[in-house]
């Protein structure tokens, strides 16, 4: 029996997990995958976004200024990479520096820095910027994160906080009763809330708990080409173009580790599933990215992906409590920017009142920072007690063999290639996994103590290596 | 009776035609005669190089490369791979060590063709 | 800090015959830098045969090739360290290095260039579809079958028709695997026509000419791919698409030059190879940092990467004797021409090996040395293919004849 079950470990769910783990309440998070963020968590822009967009009086408005101001602190304490790179609101025409004009007013009201530069000032701070801007509106408090170097953070600390985490149990039935049961393939729980925040299938969850329920998620796929980290001079801030009813539009974004995002168009899909790029959408992409920034060639990407964001039909955030069952849903954009504050509001809102927890003080576990980001003689002074630490796997992103086996043994725990890509990087750089996976594999084999045809690429249906000698006795 | 083929001797891969006239073979087209050779051969009994790996344990890999002596009848492959399947070695081994004798009596033998030391 | 005259970063091919030449000649203090637990480089995963045949003569497989220069460094004694990777280097050649003993730096006085390639990856081309498991570089899987031993899948679809792909179309066939089809956007394949006969048609895999892959599609695992014919522009002609069901795509698409760590040192690349751009001597735009093997240019035969290696020391037995050469002079390709290496040379060589690849098959052609726009030479050139490269010798009698510049033309006869 837990105080809270938390469905979905994503950036959300991971939040949740955290500042509930700040108190004494006892917490179940479920999470269907077998790596946690790995949905929409893991394919968006990363951007924490100041707060000036959203419309007055909803949750958006409420919750993204508020959580962005949070952000510097978090990551401070939890030591999560943050860059404040900045951004620029671009404008083409002096139809679009008058709406900027209007942005300008908004933000200020909402006590959000910003300051206009005319086209010398644009070139001057962003060299590479599209030849056709005249002005833009800089916000020089707009950052950026690696979403899932967050989520670690914040769910490691849970978990050692005594957070519980199942993965690969997605649920299957839910039970009202005095007490709400969960059920997964594999086991029931029973908590006294349940909060919802399973992203991309939050309306079916949400159906398990109400068979009634009348919200359908309106689904956006979007789709970003990724350069290597060696192009990180190229962009100096995050580039918008103004938003339109489809959403923020095609940006440029700066990451903390030097790779360069461009994306996402915007598309309504059906099945929350489908991210697969497609021909159109990266054609769009690498069209209207000319918008903000002189492109680069396609030689010069080393990724795309896509993926799907989970909005409501009224296009501000779910956030509900139903007789204890706690609706977390249609976090799609500012949601990763917000998410702090969400996590506040649903404890302060709902947990509060009903639970009535207490405070507990907890030491903070931070993750050993990557070997590339110490200096010589704190590399060295770590390699003198383990030599696995100077002996380089990831060739692109300078990682070493006991980084990764450190990842896997962390306390939210890590068991497939994707998720050691996101974990410490070996799959991210220029080779694409072409000189390190197979390193990986070794790895995985060895600190989970399975033979390598058992190790994973994603979930638990994704080992991919086949023993040559298995094929022996068919042909 | 003509056949038109490529020579895989070298890679320049010289475009040849094989003649024959009452059991005669001549080949043109090819710039050495190692493509006569090849050519004739080709027509009447192909034949190919074989690599492959076996297994083996105490090595920094888990599999060391072989190699034929020479080419081996085209239709052998196969059956020559399947023995390799039932082969183990153990490190150290050294290149050119022979670990299939005149295999299906061909007169070809595989060998080891890198040298691999034991590790840990 | 530590100090070496020279050092070498790859203990492949390049870096083997490189070490093995300047020992040979009397240089010692030598460090050979590689980051695996092994020297060889690529050539103890490429187990088939056809290695050697220029330089020694006779054909060699991959590693029986690494193998007789392991074992001719291993006899010079010459120092060498695995398990090491650079991590940094300046213009002024302090290099930085971390290997299982710690993280450290050397002065060196003349640095070799020699990591080699990597591979191009399906997100350099931009393949759109599904991003599950199931899509690897060849040279990836080839990796997993050879070395330890594991199929990456079982229906595979081999993207791109070089070397790399072909070989690895057999190499699996004989493994068990079904290869059910190789593409290739241009239209003549890019490997020798002896892989062509050895690893196609030996196994009835089809070739599908100026087609590529439109869409990858999965849901966890690759289920198939939609392939498409191109036009002459090489772009996707959507009504010519058709399915296959596979498990497994595998992207034989180029290799590229590894050169993030040259470009570090300030070492000036040449776009057109990827690679540094050097004088005849192979000595990069920084005095003292060579290059030779793929991270200077893509090679078809390794015995042109050990050449460069021997080249590579003897330049560094001139440049550590201060001679400098005096007039340089720079190469400029025109016409049906991908690039020339060098991309300078100096009048007083004695001679020069000029290397080029042309940018499509031409069955005859001319090739002409231009200077100061008098056309000094002509060659006439018989069946040049992109995937060959191919190499002039230039005797002292018409590098005699160069002054301030070299244009090298090919045009059709």
């Amino acid at each position: 029996m837990f105080d809270i079950i938390i469905i979905g470990a994503g950036i959300i769910g991971c939040q949740m997990a955290y500042t509930l783990s700040l108190t004494d309440l006892s917490v179940l998070v479920i999470e269907k995958n077998t790596e946690v963020l790995n949905e929409v968590s893991s394919a968006n822009s990363g951007i924490i976004h100041t707060g000036y967009d959203p419309k007055e009086g909803t949750l958006k408005a409420l919750l993204n200024a508020k959580g962005a101001r949070m952000y510097r602190d978090l990551c401070e304490k939890l030591q999560v990479p943050l860059m404040e790179c900045g951004s620029l609101l671009v404008a083409h025409n002096d139809q679009e520096i008058e709406t900027l004009q209007g942005i300008m007013d908004k933000a200020e009201h909402r006590k959000i820095s910003c300051e206009m530069l005319d086209q010398n000032a644009c070139r001057k701070t962003e060299p590479n910027i599209a030849p056709s801007i005249i002005a833009a509106l800089y916000f020089p408090t707009t950052a950026s994160i690696l979403p899932w170097q967050m989520g670690y953070a914040l769910i490691d600390n849970a978990c050692q906080n005594g957070v519980k985490l199942h993965t690969s149990e997605p649920v299957i039935k839910v039970e009202r009763g005095c007490v709400i049961t969960v059920t997964t393939p594999k086991a029931s729980y029973q908590a006294k809330m349940v909060i919802n925040c399973s992203g991309l299938s939050g309306d079916k969850v949400a159906r398990l708990a109400e068979p009634d329920y009348p919200i359908t998620l309106r689904l956006k796929k979007g789709e970003y080409q990724v350069t290597d980290k060696t192009e990180a001079s190229y962009l100096n801030h995050i580039l918008f173009p103004l938003p339109t009813d489809k959403g923020k539009g095609v940006l440029a974004v700066k990451t903390v580790e030097g790779n360069l995002l461009f994306g996402p168009n915007s598309t309504l899909v059906k099945d929350p599933f489908d991210n697969d790029t497609t021909p159109d959408g990266l054609a769009e992409v690498n069209e209207k990215i000319k918008d903000v920034i002189i492109p680069l060639p396609q030689s010069r990407m080393i990724r795309q992906f896509a993926g799907v964001r989970p909005g409501s039909p009224t296009n501000d955030f779910i956030i509900e409590n139903h007789d204890h069952w706690i609706n977390v849903i249609g976090i799609d954009s500012p949601g990763l920017a917000s998410s702090p504050a969400i996590a506040q509001y649903v404890l302060d809102e709902f947990i509060v009142p009903t639970l009535n927890p207490q405070p507990v003080e907890r030491s903070v576990y931070v993750h050993q920072k990557p070997l590339s980001m110490m200096t010589h003689d704190q590399r060295n002074a770590l390699i003198k007690k383990n030599p696995e630490y100077g002996k380089i796997v990831c060739l692109c992103e300078d990682v070493s063999y006991q980084e990764v086996a450190d990842a896997i043994h962390s306390p939210a725990q890590t068991k497939s290639i994707k998720g050691i890509k996101r974990r410490c990087r070996p799959g991210s750089g220029r080779c694409q996994g072409g000189f390190c996976e197979a390193k990986i594999v070794d790895i995985l084999s060895k600190e989970l103590g399975i033979p390598k045809e058992k190790v994973l690429y994603d979930n638990d249906d994704s080992a991919f290596l086949t023993p040559m000698e298995a094929l022996y006795e068919t042909k | 009776m003509n056949k038109q083929l490529i020579c895989i001797v070298c890679p320049k891969g010289c475009r040849v035609t094989v003649s024959e006239e009452n059991g005669v073979y001549t080949t043109t087209g090819n710039a050495c005669a190692r493509g006569n050779v090849y050519g004739i051969q080709e027509s009447i009994a192909p034949k190919r190089m074989l690599t492959s790996t076996i297994r083996i344990h105490n090595a920094s890999h888990a599999r060391c490369p072989v190699v034929s002596s020479a080419p081996l009848p085209k239709g052998d492959l196969f059956k020559v791979l399947a023995l390799l399947e039932n082969i183990e070695v153990t490190a150290p081994v050294v290149m050119n060590t022979v670990i299939l004798d005149n295999v299906l009596n061909s007169g070809v033998n595989i060998l080891i063709s890198r040298s691999m030391e034991e590790t840990l | 800090m530590k100090q070496n005259k020279v050092l070498i970063i790859g203990g492949g091919s390049a870096g083997l015959a490189c070490a093995i030449k300047l020992k040979e000649q009397g240089i010692d203090d030598i460090l050979l830098i590689e980051k695996e637990n092994e020297l060889g480089g690529i050539l103890k995963q490429c187990i088939h045969n056809g290695f050697g045949l220029t330089l020694y003569k006779q054909e060699y497989t991959g590693p029986m090739y690494a193998q007789l220069n392991i074992d001719r460094f291993m006899a010079l004694g010459i120092p060498f360290l695995l398990n090491a990777t650079v991590l940094d280097i300046t213009e002024s050649k302090v290099v930085t290095l971390c290997d299982p003993s710690g993280i450290f730096e050397i002065q060196a006085n003349v640095v070799v260039l020699a990591m080699g390639a990597r591979e191009r990856t399906r997100g350099n081309i931009g393949t759109p579809g599904n991003r599950c498991v199931g899509v690897w570089t060849a040279g990836n899987a080839q990796k997993y079958l050879n070395m330890d031993g594991y199929l990456v899948g079982k229906r595979i679809f081999i993207l791109g028709s070089g070397d790399i792909g072909l070989i690895m179309a057999r190499r699996l066939t004989l493994a068990k695997a079904t290869v059910v089809g190789v593409a290739e956007i241009m239209p003549y394949s890019n490997g020798l026509n002896r892989n062509i006969v050895q690893c196609l048609l030996d196994y009835d895999i089809p070739l599908y000419l100026s087609t590529t892959i439109t869409k990858i599609k999965g849901d966890g695992r690759v289920e198939g791919i939609t392939l498409c014919k191109v036009d002459e522009n090489r772009q996707p002609m959507p009504e010519t698409s058709f399915d296959i069901e596979v498990d497994t795509v595998l992207l034989s698409v180029g290799l590229i030059p590894d050169n993030v760590i040259s470009e570090k040192a300030m070492v000036e690349l040449d776009p057109k190879t990827k690679g540094p751009k050097v004088n005849s001597q192979l000595m990069t735009t920084v005095p003292g940092i060579f290059a030779c093997g793929n991270v200077l240019h893509i090679h078809d035969l390794v015995d042109h990467v050990s050449m460069e290696g021997m080249l590579v020391a003897d330049s560094i037995l001139t440049y550590l004797n201060h001679d400098t050469d005096p007039k340089m002079i720079p190469i400029r390709a025109q016409g049906a021409l991908s690039y020339v290496l060098p991309q300078t040379i100096s009048s007083e060589s004695k001679t020069v090996l000029l290397k080029y690849r042309v940018n499509k098959p031409m069955k005859k052609g001319i090739l002409k040395l231009i200077s100061n726009d008098q056309v000094i030479m002509t060659f006439p050139k018989v069946d040049l293919h992109p995937s060959e490269m191919q190499t002039l010798q230039l005797s002292q009698a018409i590098l005699c004849k160069m002054d301030y510049n070299l244009v090298v033309e090919l045009c059709d006869e």
